[in-house]
């Protein structure tokens, strides 16, 4: 009985550790052309296997849940091998403190690093998508996400992030995929671009990756992609931004 | 009793003292080198300089190429700084066995200063390269695209120095106290 007790509050306490993250969403197995090539020459479409991904990027509400447990990732106990100096720069203690809560809780929660973002992934059972899963969960090539996509590099100012539940949907019921913020994604560091091959693909690439002289973009005029892809490109691992968040992933069971 | 747990206590502090936020012997992850021995990460921790890259066995090119480079760095060290030096090569794929590694290392005809390491989980490999932000991409199985990278830690485990291509590995010499 007292077994039995004991196995009836974990699974209250699962569920409603479950229920405290964003729901996940699952995405349907797919195929999905990679934006870039992986360095042998062609751009082949990829399968995608069907696996889950959370609705609306981590909010600071939920990151400062994560946060009151796991105090090692707290700004002031992380380490500086793992976050930048500017690492949750726009929360003003540890915690996020009442008057934050209201104004920043539901926002999305940005200036977190790769790894950071990946602890917390770990903290609810998931990971962070891998770029083609994420690519291809945003449906990106759509041109309608792309004019979203160009409107937003074009106006972003600095005004304090809306609430994600108030994002609009996207092909899979996911929101603020596009025209919100950047994205955190596993293999970040699968981009293989360098200074030199944004201003010439080609030759100076060899010597650089082992298989890299046959860089190339399936569609090189859709600039929203390149920017995204750019992006990644130049990120390191416990860089953070104020417009870089993340949500998690989870294997399909 | 009670003095042995002091000891131990202030040992471990003063361990934690030492290693510094930027070290990447805070790397608790299991690494298996190629005479099959698996040790913690934080556990290569050693008074030497650590010249650090990725590479992968069934390379066609890229890696030989970097290994040549590291050993061209090696053979430019003087009898001192020889003795101040190790080589630390990681895989990035998670296929590579303790004989393939052990094979490789004898192709290059390497000494124990060199020490091809490898994980069979992916998600230890993308925390080193993570940290060290070495770029690898997987292509096929156990084919990849991958940077050059060549790094050097001081023996504290900080990345003081490094470069972005293989061929100017040679260049780390500036790095590494005479």
């Amino acid at each position: 009985m007292k077994e039995l007790c004991f196995l009836f509050t974990i699974l209250i306490l699962a569920w409603g550790k479950d229920t405290q993250a964003a729901s996940f969403l699952l995405i349907p197995d797919g195929e999905h052309t990679p934006f870039l090539s992986d360095g042998s020459g062609e751009i082949r479409p990829v399968r995608v296997r069907s696996f889950k991904l959370q609705e609306t990027p981590v909010t600071n509400k939920e990151f400062n849940d994560f946060l009151s447990v796991h105090d090692r990732w707290r700004k002031s106990r992380a380490l500086s091998l793992f976050v930048d100096e500017n690492y949750l720069i726009h929360w003003k203690g540890d915690l996020l403190s009442e008057e934050e809560e209201q104004r920043l809780g539901k926002s999305p929660v940005v200036n977190v690093s790769w790894f950071a973002a990946k602890a917390y992934c770990q903290s609810v059972g998931g990971r962070l998508a891998r770029i083609d899963e994420w690519e291809y969960a945003s449906d990106a090539d759509n041109p309608l996400n792309v004019k979203t996509i160009l409107h937003w590099y074009g106006s972003i100012a600095g005004d304090e992030l809306a609430a994600v539940d108030g994002l609009a949907q996207g092909k899979y019921g996911l929101r603020g995929m596009h025209g919100h913020i950047w994205e955190w994604v596993d293999d970040y560091n699968s981009v293989l671009i360098t200074q030199d091959s944004r201003n010439a693909p080609g030759d100076k690439l060899e010597g650089l990756f082992c298989g890299g002289g046959s860089l190339k973009s399936k569609d090189a005029t859709n600039y929203a992609s390149f920017m995204r892809h750019a992006f990644r490109s130049g990120l390191s691992s416990k860089y953070t931004n104020q417009l870089l968040g993340f949500r998690c992933a989870k294997d399909k069971k | 009793m009670k003095t042995l747990f002091f000891i131990l206590l202030f040992g471990i502090n003063l361990f934690a003292s030492v290693l510094s936020e930027n070290s990447l012997f805070h790397i608790d992850a299991p690494w298996t080198d190629h005479y099959g021995k698996t040790q913690r990460f934080a556990d290569l921790k050693s008074d030497n300089y650590k010249v650090v890259t990725m590479i992968f066995t069934s390379c066609p090119a890229a890696c030989p190429l970097m290994v040549k480079h590291i050993q061209t760095l090696d053979a430019k060290l003087s009898k001192e700084q020889k003795t101040k030096v190790e080589f630390l090569l990681f895989s990035i794929d998670p296929l590579d066995e303790t004989e393939r590694l052990k094979a490789f290392h004898e192709k290059f005809g390497l000494d124990q200063r060199f020490r091809f390491l490898r994980s069979n989980k992916e998600d230890v490999i993308r925390d080193l390269a993570a940290v060290l932000d070495f770029k690898y991409k997987k292509i096929d199985k156990s084919m990849y695209s991958h940077g050059t990278d060549v790094y050097l830690l001081d023996p504290n485990g900080t990345i003081i120095d490094k470069v972005d291509q293989s061929y100017k590995a040679v260049d780390l010499i500036r790095s590494i106290p005479k």
